[in-house]
């Protein structure tokens, strides 16, 4: 997801402050918790970001869902970004914010691509394997193609590891069609 | 048509299977955010270099091939990428696979002969390159000065005019400049066909063709020109007609360049014709506008200037040292072991002017670049002058040091003499009661203005022009009516070849024209004229 300077410089903001304070961890849960929240509810971005609904009622609303959930600290700072008038960024900054704490914390998500669901073993083996060759943890996250016909391929950041059937033969085929025209 | 058996297909497959790698491979790969006109904003690809090419494997164009593009911008949050392919093929969400290789073609001896497009496929339905080729950048800095030379040598165009009057040496760059329909192309195309007396000496000198935005019939018309007189055994066609997208038409003289580098640094003559760099230049400005780079001067963006100067830089005379020549900076590592001094890139840049406005920018800017222009002027090609040269504009900076030495001695007068006419010309239109003296230099100047004059795909070799000129030098022309001119001019270059072969393959190889064969030249020159008088 393109997230914008805007965005990252208040996730660091928050970061930083929430280091200081030492409530990282709790911090952390209630921005996942809005994060959540924004991704499960559609209706909740769009309004969000929505030009035509007034800053106040929108700050209205947010209170409304989050006050009683969320730690003092992140109560603030929503009512903060409402006062700069960023409301329509929100998802943009808990994203951003995730980011900066995995940063943060050693960890990196990968993203694995896999004809046949994988079972909780070979994802264990996986997970650790590639733990050791990044010597960071690693966040496993699953996406079945069928059309990979087997094999498997391993995106981390913009980088990927690719070993699957489907990419081995294209490869074949470029070798045959390469020589083919010689 | 040879038969194929099956077990040799199945051999050729096994050979080709074990030489295949079951590794897993690593990538870098982005996203695409928007595409449109020949450009794509990418998301990701955090680590690529600017000029890199990349892959779109999940675009297929009508034939199946998946898109190929190059990095321009490289900007905080995303990467600006224009596209070799059709942008239809691209859609949003595409990933865009890096390849870890800066825009470069394969280069070799078996390019000659060839048309290629500007990444090197050959599109000419001959099969794949032969031979064996090295990977060469198409960006690449200019030799420095250590390692340069200045201009010693001429490239002969086999034009009497330029010749002459415009010497160009090789290692020169030379602007080739006019409205369209003038005959730039046709001065280009001479001189490479010119090229091939030079191709049994040890001094060969080997030419590119770049056609920028040109029509493709135009291109398949020069291709045909070139084979039927024998010049396409020693030439490399880089074709990017009008029909290719800008990106293609912005890197064609780079591939130019690029081919014209491994001759040069392999010590080895090459020409390049940049045909044209206007429509170079307007590629460029529509990458530029809807890359968003900010527009200046007639829109183009703020490094016009710079496009072409570090093109254009690349024509270097190489200095004949293989020691000092083996240090040049940027020689690619495959190149390395190859590398020899001595020798030369040579550019021919074309530009063409609206209404003969040589002060436009982008003319202004490749007049300055290069060492000297050949303006071509409408005027002179409607009066039939053709080669339409205007002498009085035309300059060659660095070629007089290069020039064959009875030439040089001979061209110095001329230009005198043609400068002259010229203004003696204007007045002559008003009056007609011109004292002896002015009649007279009318006279020569007429009949010099015609032996100039040259037909399309006539070059002729250098002791032939200074032959011509030893005749019009001691006056003998003015014997002549001016229509008798192309007459005599035949006449003579025939009675000399066949009297004075030796004497002539002498003058080509010294470049002297001594005082014993100047007489007899003279009389030969006097037996043809009372021949031609006495007939008429």
């Amino acid at each position: 997801m393109l997230v914008s300077k805007a965005a990252r410089r208040y996730a660091t903001a928050l970061l930083e402050l929430a280091k200081e304070q030492d409530v990282l961890e709790r911090t952390l849960e209630d921005v996942l918790l809005i994060k959540g929240t924004i991704e499960s509810s559609r209706d909740l971005l769009i309004f969000l970001r929505s030009p035509v609904i007034k800053p106040d009622k929108k700050v209205a609303a947010l209170n409304a869902i989050f006050a009683d959930e969320v730690s003092d600290l992140v109560h603030k700072y929503i009512t903060l970004i409402a006062r700069k008038n960023r409301q329509n960024m929100l998802d943009e900054i808990v994203t951003a914010f995730v980011d900066k704490y995995n940063e943060h914390a050693g960890i990196i998500s990968a993203e694995v691509f896999v004809a046949r669901e994988l079972d909780d073993k070979q994802l264990a083996e996986v997970k650790q394997t590639l733990e050791k060759v990044t010597k960071k943890t690693v966040n496993l996250s699953t996406t079945v193609q069928k059309d990979l016909k087997g094999g498997m391929a391993v995106k981390i950041d913009d980088t990927v590891i690719n070993a699957t059937v489907k990419y081995k033969l294209e490869q074949l085929e470029d070798v045959f069609l390469s020589a083919a025209k010689e | 048509m040879s038969q194929v058996r099956p077990d040799e297909v199945s051999a050729i497959l096994r050979k080709q299977l074990s030489g295949f790698d079951n590794e897993a491979d690593t990538y870098d790969v982005g996203t695409v955010l928007e595409v449109g006109d020949g450009i794509a904003r990418v998301y990701g690809l955090s680590k690529v270099q600017a000029g890199e090419l990349v892959e779109l494997p999940d675009s297929k164009d009508q034939k199946g091939k998946s898109v190929t593009g190059m990095v321009l911008n490289l900007e905080e949050d995303n990467v600006g990428i224009v596209l070799f392919g059709s942008s239809s093929a691209v859609e949003e969400g595409h990933t865009v696979k890096r390849t870890n290789d800066i825009a470069s073609m394969n280069v070799g001896e078996g390019l000659l002969g060839r048309v290629i497009d500007p990444l090197g496929n050959p599109i000419d339905g001959k099969g794949a390159i032969i031979g064996e080729t090295v990977r060469l950048p198409l960006e690449r800095k200019a030799p420095g000065v250590i390692y340069r030379e200045p201009v010693a040598e001429p490239l002969q165009t086999g034009l009497k005019s330029i010749d002459s009057l415009i010497p160009i040496g090789r290692g020169q760059r030379e602007l080739i400049i006019g409205d369209r329909q003038t005959g730039k192309t046709a001065v280009a195309i001479d001189t490479i066909i010119n090229q091939k007396e030079t191709q049994d000496t040890d001094k060969p000198v080997y030419c590119i063709y770049v056609a920028v935005g040109q029509k493709g019939s135009t291109v398949a018309n020069i291709r045909k020109v070139l084979e039927e007189n024998g010049a396409m055994e020693y030439t490399t066609i880089v074709a990017a007609p009008a029909s290719v997208s800008a990106p293609m038409r912005y890197i064609a003289p780079f591939a130019g360049a690029t081919i014209g580098e491994f001759f040069r640094d392999t010590g080895r003559h090459a020409l390049v014709i940049y045909d044209d760099l206007s429509k170079q230049a307007v590629a460029y400005r529509e990458l530029s506008l809807l890359l968003k780079r900010p527009p200046g001067r007639e829109a183009y963006p703020g490094d016009v200037f710079y496009l072409h100067s570090r093109l254009l830089e690349r024509a270097a005379k190489i200095i004949n040292d293989d020691k000092v020549a083996k240090e040049m900076n940027n020689i690619p590592e495959e190149l390395k072991p190859k590398v020899k001094g001595g020798g030369s890139l040579t550019a021919l840049p074309v530009i063409e002017t609206q209404a003969g406005d040589v002060s436009a920018y982008i003319p202004t800017n490749v007049i300055s670049i290069t060492d000297g222009q050949i303006f071509l002027d409408t005027d002179l090609f409607n009066q039939g002058i053709r080669p339409a040269i205007d002498v009085g504009t035309s300059v060659s900076r660095v070629g007089g040091s290069a020039q064959v030495k009875s030439m040089k001695k001979l061209s110095g007068t001329l230009k005198l003499d043609l400068a002259q006419y010229r203004e003696l010309e204007a007045f002559a239109k008003f009056g007609s009661d011109l004292d002896a003296s002015t009649q007279a230099q009318l006279r020569t100047g007429e009949r010099t203005v015609e032996l100039l004059k040259q037909g399309e795909y006539q070059p002729l070799p250098v002791e032939q022009q200074i032959a011509l000129l030893k005749v019009n030098d001691e006056g003998l022309l003015n014997k002549l009516e001016v229509t008798q001119i192309s007459e005599f001019e035949a006449q003579f270059l025939e009675t000399v070849g066949l009297k004075y072969e030796k004497e002539m393959d002498a003058l080509a190889s010294s470049g002297t024209l001594s005082d014993t064969f100047g007489e007899k030249l003279i009389e030969i020159a006097n037996s043809v004229i009372d021949q031609i008088t006495a007939t008429n």
